[in-house]
């Protein structure tokens, strides 16, 4: 809709301990799925508004995990 | 989000567009300038403007109403010029904007829309002059120096500069979109 972008989303992002698991600095794994590193911040810190089948596909597989590891939801 | 062009022919279409579009943008500047001087020159002037013009045929009322004639054309040209260069201004403004990868910003959405405007108001001049052609050519015996018309361009530019607000309206909002997109 063009809103708010202010609004917290109920999406996390567990990209911090994704990469904590593997080893993986955002620097690596940005070359490796050939996102930019400003991309790869922006959905670090939950600012990211969307998210391409594209991209999830890219980091589950440097990353060897579901798309339900990276991406979480709580209401409220 | 920036957008990298690696077409060469764009770019060097823009370049050429926004320099041409200053340099029309000084001559409308130049020409306007004049026109301003021109007015209060020709009143403190009057005598040898009127023998200037009553050389060409005696004049039709009074001196008085041939200077007012004079000015009001002269008025006309110059608002036509001003919303020329504020028109002209817009342009280069959007221009630039496209230059730094940037086309899709509410501000085009607005300076399109006031082109639009512009456009009419440059066109509800051409009227009015239209209507005072009669007046005016009677006062100033050259002939009707009065060129402006109301074009079917001119209503067209309007309407497609209005479309294209709208457009660069929806434009925003997808970019707005693509922006948090990764």
């Amino acid at each position: 809709m063009g809103d708010d972008t202010e609004l917290a989303s109920a999406i996390i992002v567990r990209l911090d301990d994704l990469l904590h698991a593997r080893r993986m600095t955002l620097t690596e794994l940005s070359e490796r799925v050939d996102i930019t590193l400003a991309n790869l911040s922006i959905l670090k810190t939950g600012k990211a508004k969307a998210i391409r089948f594209s991209t999830l596909e890219a980091i589950c597989r440097e990353l060897e995990c579901q798309p339900g590891d990276l991406l979480g939801y709580e209401a409220g | 989000m920036t957008a990298q062009t690696t077409a060469r022919s764009p770019d060097r279409l823009l370049s050429i567009t926004a320099i041409l579009l200053k340099v029309i943008q000084g001559m409308l500047y130049f020409i306007a300038a004049i026109v301003a001087l021109v007015i209060p020159v020709a009143w403190i002037a009057r005598t040898a403007v009127i023998a200037e013009i009553s050389k060409n045929g005696a004049l039709h009322g009074s001196s008085t109403q041939t200077m007012i004639a004079l000015t009001l054309v002269l008025l006309v040209g110059l608002g036509v010029l001003v919303l020329g260069i504020a028109f002209v201004r817009r342009m280069i403004a959007i221009v630039g904007s496209v230059a730094v990868g940037t086309p899709f910003i509410p501000e085009n959405a607005r300076r399109l829309r006031q082109m639009a405007w512009l456009v009419v108001a440059s066109q509800g001049f051409a009227f009015v002059a239209g209507i005072m052609s009669a007046w005016l050519s009677a006062h100033l015996p050259q002939g009707n120096h009065v060129g402006f018309e109301v074009s079917f361009e001119g209503i067209l530019t309007a309407l497609l500069l209005f479309v294209l607000a709208q457009v660069f309206e929806h434009g925003t909002r997808l970019t707005d979109d693509a922006e948090g997109t990764v």
